[in-house]
């Protein structure tokens, strides 16, 4: 299964998108940056649902950066969705937002997130980040395809 | 193609021959015509009948022009122009026909007029469509002037023409050489490929006999061969060149060559002449020498090679066989040839092979497969074939090449392979089935049952030892195949010499009939099998021994038949026996474990029985100490029994002396409401009540038949066992009773338990009930101040909500504003970075400040957002290491170590209850502001200890700095949100306030020292964690 270089960001607020956008260009990531600006969005494109029906245009992520509060579906309904899918369950997560309160670090890990991240204040300070992402996520870091070894072996019988 | 070719050539004869033949037609025809005009002219031109009579026009001329005389063909054929010859008559021919004026027939009369000779021509007369051959004949009176139509003449020698053009160029053009003879074999014409071929001109050429033109000879032999034409010529068929023909050029070059001949005919079928068409094959000659060649080696190659070979047609019909496959199937070609190789194949395979074969021949593809065939031994093997189809250059297969590879004895080793895999699975299936029990009986029954299936017994025994529980051996066994009473009235089998090896396990006994083993019959008093034995002659015996070598029994399999058991029989039950000693190992090691594991588990049940009723009566008295409500007391006894001495309910009821009845205060367990059925019982009613009136306890183990029970029903269903009811007595006066159920039997020593502890509830039971008369007097009193209360904790909780509210309010609000204020801070950022080469010295500042703005409101907003996190912290406060704490943060923080502060952490901390994120909080910010606020040059010097209290409950933790201090009357102003005293110092003005909010979150406070200019010593009053409870 090749992994596509594709990075999903849910977030709502495009200037956090800009500076992200920078960031990966800045950190030299060769990944696609598709952003969707909310959880319904953001379901949708995993889905192949709405306006992301074409799997060939909209592959599937290698890594999903997400947002907790979102209009409508919050961050953490859209992890909790992910891990349900056969699909999008192995995708790694990581949650990156600005909220470093317990409850919500706590929630995050138990539906499951890969990382939790706090949105950094200065470009440069995004940038580190994003380099350690690119680093560890998209570099060193390895993948399971969707579905897992399970999906690809034959049926067995006595 | 060979065919168009024919027929082309065939054609052009033809066509040939026709034009010849009309041309000869013509020239005669004409000769004759001239002869009779001119018979016609002499016999007089007054003999008008025969003028009338003639089939050309005829018209006469006097000496002025004018038409005298038109006969009557004349007239039909001017007819479209005038409609009788009564209108022309006497015209003059140039009005009548002004057409001809200045034509060739104008200038053809005037001539033979003027030079009185005759003329004849032909001319075009455009008003009638049409070509006349007109002849005129001066003449004393004037002009005679025959005329004739010959347009259809006329069209007919264009065409020819055009034809004889079209013949001329296709001959010149045509890759072919052609050579025409006249009926004598002299050449007439030869094109232009013939003359590069032969190396004669036409010109030349014409008239020498076709031999010295065309000289051919046998390639291989040198010999001149029959020239062909003559054949054509006499017999007048079509004749194709010998084959290996080779032409001689004038020169002496040689060409191989490659046609035919075919006679020319003319219309009468008269054979005028031959044409010979061929052309140069030297290089397909030179092509079909290496095929042959290559075939001839391929052939060599296919009889060296270990494989049988051989090749077909394109339609499946061998035509070769190498040596290879004579010798194998010992037959001749004559009898394989084509399909004659059936005959050797396995007629149940056949129809199989020659389906494929057949797909192979119909869709080109290579065939592969593996089919028997017929040794010349009549022995079958199996060979793998596979053949290749050759094709030529358009894709067309032009060969078949097979080859049959002999993989039979591949076959052999894979099947036998494939065996050894069964065996191994078959015994792997069984290992894992007897691994998986550790039951001893099912184990053995498993073994006994596997093994005769696997060896294909009829039946099979296995006789093993066991240890009993003295530690005793005795022989046990199983049977498969075979019911017990089959085997039961002989005994255990004796020690004879056929049963001996395998019990002494010196290996595997093996006989295809054991009747005539000599070690068997040779023992009184059966002499072999005991009357009423399962018939046996396949006999196979296998010890099972230990890994330790001790034999632990011996699996036994029988079969009425002889010769049952093979090698491989053999193999799976050592196979099986090897597992079996394993397992029975297993087995026997388990159920050792599981025996010590059963004392051992004794041995702790009484020792946890024992720790569980002293806990019991520890918690009790605890409970009865207290001097709380009789119900809760009462509650947390039966709690206390539910809980350690696993009763499944247990219930305290108390003597109502006025009405004479039992109220039940406490009911723990699978019960716990104290309304219903025996919610109230009177004296002697039910057990309990039996129990109370008669003064004696009841105690049973076997509730379901026990008569005293009111509902053995509900008992059985719900699977009691153990009741133990006592009255609670004080001296003789019953004050209640005590009652437990439970689905185990009780224990004497829990029973003893029980009646200290009923003697221990009774009394405080009375004493209380004395203390409740008091009681309630007083609670009348208290309920009023109780109202107020109330209404005091009600409000308070209202405006308790109202504050939570504001508090999430204010973080969610700066936990939103951050966001935008991020964004100005990195876009601010962001424009200082990509944009500094256009901004000059005032631009970059006002950036700056931007940024500086920011990053304060950021702070601030941080701040706040703390100070409302801590505010909604909801977690219990535990005991925390202060002194770790404060080193923790020291670490953490540079601003805190040498060289930029000087901070001791002095004496003994005691433990504290807090929460450790907020006390984190509270001490690092004051350990900040402790460092901050030091005169500009000053090194900050702290000082952190801890002091109890003289209360013993709660410690302080004091932060003395030597900064610049605070006034007395800005004590309390300073831990007001926003609130900061000067401008010289940067902050938010909300860590004290965070302080002050966690300090009361952790039911703590904060307070100072201060005075200006000697420093100030802040404390955090904290409780001890070890103080003791209120």
């Amino acid at each position: 299964m090749i992994v596509e270089k594709l990075v999903l960001y849910a977030e709502d607020d495009e200037n956090d998108v800009f500076f992200m956008e920078r960031a990966f260009q800045q950190a030299g990531i060769e990944h696609r940056l598709q952003a969707v600006a909310d959880g319904k969005s953001a379901i949708e494109y995993l889905s192949g649902t709405g306006a992301y029906q074409s799997r060939e245009k909209h592959p599937l992520p290698c890594l999903i950066l997400l947002d907790l509060s979102m209009p409508g579906i919050s961050g953490h309904e859209v992890l909790k969705w992910v891990r349900s899918q056969p699909a999008t369950c192995t995708v790694p997560v990581i949650v990156l937002t600005s909220s470093n309160q317990e409850s919500d670090i706590h929630r995050a890990y138990i539906l499951g997130a890969n990382g939790y991240l706090i949105k950094p204040g200065k470009p440069e300070e995004l940038l580190t980040m994003v380099k350690g992402i690119k680093d560890y996520w998209l570099t060193q870091n390895r993948l399971s395809s969707p579905g897992g070894p399970l999906a690809q072996m034959p049926p067995r019988g006595p | 193609m060979e065919l168009d070719r024919e027929e082309e050539k065939l054609l052009r004869s033809v066509a040939l021959q026709n034009s010849r033949a009309v041309m000869v037609a013509r020239e005669r025809a004409e000769r004759e015509l001239i002869q009779a005009k001119e018979a016609l002219q002499q016999s007089n031109d007054r003999v008008t009948n025969i003028l009338e009579s003639i089939t050309d026009g005829f018209l006469v001329l006097d000496q002025e022009w004018r038409i005298t005389y038109l006969n009557r063909r004349g007239e039909e054929i001017l007819r479209p122009l005038y409609q009788s010859k009564e209108v022309l008559l006497g015209q003059n021919l140039w009005e009548a026909f002004p057409d001809t004026i200045g034509t060739s027939i104008e200038e053809n009369y005037r001539r033979a007029k003027r030079d009185q000779v005759t003329v004849q021509f032909e001319s075009f007369y455009p008003p009638l469509n049409a070509w006349f051959d007109i002849r005129g004949y001066p003449s004393p009176v004037g002009l005679s002037v025959y005329f004739q139509d010959v347009t259809t003449r006329r069209r007919a020698q264009d065409e020819l023409h055009q034809q004889h053009e079209w013949f001329a160029v296709t001959l010149a053009s045509i890759g072919d050489a052609v050579i025409t003879t006249n009926v004598e074999a002299k050449v007439t014409f030869l094109n232009p490929v013939a003359e590069a071929m032969t190396g004669w001109k036409t010109s030349e050429a014409a008239g020498q006999p076709l031999e010295t033109v065309f000289k051919i000879v046998n390639e291989s032999t040198r010999q001149p061969v029959d020239n062909p034409i003559a054949k054509v010529l006499r017999e007048g068929v079509v004749v194709g060149l010998a084959n290996h023909t080779a032409l001689i050029a004038k020169d002496g070059t040689e060409t191989a060559i490659e046609d035919s001949a075919a006679p020319i005919r003319n219309d009468t079928g008269e054979i005028t002449g031959a044409v010979m068409v061929f052309h140069d094959v030297t290089e397909r000659r030179r092509t079909e020498g290496a095929l042959r060649r290559s075939e001839e080696e391929f052939r060599a190659l296919a009889n060296s090679i270990p494989q049988l070979a051989w090749m077909a047609e394109p339609d499946g019909h061998i035509f070769w066989y190498n040596n290879g496959w004579f010798e194998y199937t010992g037959t001749t070609l004559a009898e394989m040839e084509g399909w004659g190789w059936e005959k050797v194949h396995d007629p149940k395979m056949l129809p199989f092979v020659a389906a494929k074969w057949t797909e192979s021949l119909r869709t080109g593809q290579p065939f592969d497969m593996e089919f028997p065939i017929r040794g010349a031994d009549g022995v079958f093997q199996w060979f793998l074939t596979r053949v290749n189809p050759l094709r030529d250059r358009e894709g067309r297969v032009v060969r078949w090449f097979g080859t049959n590879t002999n993989v039979d004895e591949v076959r052999r080793t894979r099947e036998a392979l494939r065996e050894e895999t069964r065996v191994l699975e078959l015994l792997n299936d069984t290992g894992a089935a007897i691994a998986a029990k550790l039951d001893l009986q099912s184990l053995v029954q498993t073994v006994t049952d596997s093994a005769t299936q696997l060896t294909g017994a009829k039946f099979g025994a296995f006789f093993y030892n066991v240890l009993n529980e003295q530690g005793e051996s005795f022989l046990l066994y199983t049977l498969s195949g075979a019911p017990r009473e089959a085997f039961e009235k002989f005994g255990l089998p004796r020690n004879t010499p056929v049963f001996n090896p395998t019990f002494q396990g010196e290996g595997v006994m093996r006989s295809g009939d054991i009747t005539k083993d000599p070690r068997y019959g040779t023992m009184s008093p059966h002499h072999g099998m005991p009357k009423g034995h399962l018939p046996v002659r396949s006999y196979l015996a296998v010890p099972v021994i230990s890994r330790s070598g001790e034999v632990l029994g011996g699996l036994f399999f029988g079969h009425p038949e002889a010769d049952i058991f093979t090698e491989r029989s053999e193999r799976l039950a050592v196979g099986v026996a090897a597992q079996a000693a394993v397992a029975i190992d297993n087995a026997r090691l388990y159920d050792a474990a599981q025996k010590e594991i059963a004392q051992r588990k004794k041995a702790e049940e009484a020792l946890a029985q024992r720790v569980r009723l002293t806990a019991l009566r520890a918690e009790v008295s605890a409970d009865l100490a207290r001097s709380d409500d009789l119900r809760v007391v009462l509650k947390r006894c039966t709690d206390a029994l539910v809980k350690h001495v696993d009763a499944c309910f247990a219930r305290i009821w108390t003597v109502n002396a006025a009405e004479n009845f039992l109220e039940l205060q406490a009911s723990s367990g699978i019960y716990t409401h104290l309304d219903g059925p025996h919610g109230r019982v009177k004296m002697g009613q039910f057990k309990i009540g039996r129990i109370a009136e008669n003064r004696r306890p009841h105690l049973t183990n076997d509730v379901q038949n026990d008569p005293n029970i009111s509902d053995p029903d509900w008992a059985r269903r719900e699977g009691m066992v153990g009741f133990a009811g006592y009255p609670l007595m004080v001296e003789s006066r019953v004050v209640g009773v005590i009652a437990l159920f439970a689905r185990q039997p009780f224990t004497e020593e829990l029973l003893k338990e029980l009646l200290l502890m009923a003697d221990g509830l009774a009394q405080w039971i009375q004493r209380k009930q004395a203390e409740q008369a008091l009681h309630e007097a007083q609670e009348k009193l208290s309920r009023h101040a109780e109202d107020l209360e109330n209404q005091v904790t009600e409000r308070t909780s209202a405006l308790r909500e109202t504050i939570g509210e504001l508090e999430a309010f204010s973080y969610s609000i700066s936990h939103d504003m951050r966001a935008p204020l991020r964004a100005m801070q990195s876009f601010a950022l962001i424009l200082a970075e990509d944009y500094a080469p256009h901004l000059d010295a005032n631009g970059k500042e006002y950036i700056r400040r931007i940024t500086t703005a920011a990053e304060r409101m950021d702070r601030l907003i941080q701040d706040v957002l703390t100070y409302s996190r801590i505010a909604r912290t909801d977690l219990p406060l535990v005991p925390i290491d202060v002194e770790k704490l404060i080193k923790d943060i020291l670490i953490s923080y540079p601003a805190f170590q040498a060289p930029a502060a000087e901070i001791q952490v002095e004496g003994e901390f005691p433990r504290v209850l807090g929460l450790e994120a907020v006390l984190t909080q509270c001490i690092s910010n004051l350990l900040g502001n402790a460092v901050k606020f030091v005169p500009p040059g000053e090194p900050p010097r702290v000082r952190v200890w801890a002091e109890t209290m003289p209360n013993g409950e709660t410690v302080r933790i004091l932060f003395k700095d030597n900064g610049v201090g605070i006034e007395k009357n800005a004590h309390e102003q300073i831990f007001v949100m926003f609130q900061r005293l000067s401008k010289s110092y940067e902050g938010t003005g909300i860590g004290l306030a965070i302080v002050k909010k966690g300090a009361e979150r952790v039911s703590g406070n904060v307070g100072l020292e201060s005075e200006p200019g000697r420093g100030s010593t802040f404390w955090l009053e904290l409780k001890r964690a070890d103080a003791p409870r209120k």
